[in-house]
């Protein structure tokens, strides 16, 4: 797992609109610090798949029915 | 016993279907995972996965998305359809491979040292996680030196209950899981992205 040092600077590479549909996600779902570390390793790992930045921006803006 | 009355009941006999909540998508998209794991799944102690790709094709194949869409769209509709599933514990995931698993109170839960189901070192993960309150936590033991003192507080004061001494030594500890204040997560969050 990446540490939270790496994953600070990692984050600071997403786009704008990226960032900002994170930020909603983890407000609305209470991210802790160390979800923080796990979801942008994650996300980091998905762009370097190739997977769409947009796709991801709009996996995070889904609001799941509980 | 001569004779029965027979009551109405509000009791539901049968469960109610597990795909009831999916959305279109997540159901072909399940249903393709299904179907990928009978054809391309590989048995790893116990458990049967496919890898993404295995997994994209068949819900390509399936019809995730329509004829005339875009490769872009057809590849969002797969990845919404995959983090619902994974979020909402109907899949599971771990290094690029994907199953569907048990249902609650199977053998798995009988005989938790048992790696049947779930690696140990599930990382499924999805916008909607909240936290990892299990999995990462806890102690590896119950002697109070295996238990670590949380730090002092800023104000000087001790942790724990006010008013009460801490049980055995060990200062008051949030249980792992309990809900956590939104204006946490909101500084949390403005502390990763002022934005």
């Amino acid at each position: 797992m990446m540490t939270p040092d790496a994953a600070r600077l990692m984050f600071a590479t997403f786009s704008s609109d990226l960032k900002v549909a994170m930020k909603g996600a983890a407000i609305r779902n209470e991210w802790r610090a160390d979800t923080w570390t796990l979801q942008v390793g994650l996300v980091s790992d998905a762009l370097l798949r190739g997977e769409d930045p947009e796709a991801l921006e709009d996996a995070y803006s889904i609001i799941l029915e509980s | 016993m001569d004779s029965a009355v027979l009551v109405p009941s509000d009791i539901q006999i049968f469960p109610a279907s597990t795909t009831g909540r999916l959305s279109a998508g997540q159901r072909i998209a399940l249903d393709a995972l299904r179907s990928a794991l009978m054809a391309h799944g590989a048995e790893d102690n116990g458990v049967v996965t496919v890898s993404e790709d295995e997994w994209r094709e068949a819900a390509y194949d399936a019809g995730i998305a329509s004829i005339e869409a875009t490769q872009s769209a057809r590849r969002k509709a797969f990845l919404r359809a995959r983090l619902d599933l994974v979020s909402s514990g109907k899949v599971s995931t771990d290094d690029g491979r994907y199953w569907i698993p048990s249902p609650s109170g199977t053998k798995r839960d009988k005989t938790p040292t048992e790696s049947y189901n779930i690696p140990t070192n599930d990382t499924s993960f999805s916008p909607n996680d909240r936290h990892f309150g299990s999995g990462t936590s806890g102690t590896s033991g119950t002697k109070r030196d295996n238990v670590p003192s949380c730090p002092a507080r800023q104000d000087g004061s001790e942790a724990g209950q006010s008013g009460t001494h801490p049980f055995r030594g060990v200062p008051h500890v949030p249980p792992a899981g309990a809900p956590m204040l939104e204006d946490d997560a909101q500084a949390i969050a403005d502390d990763w992205c002022p934005e």
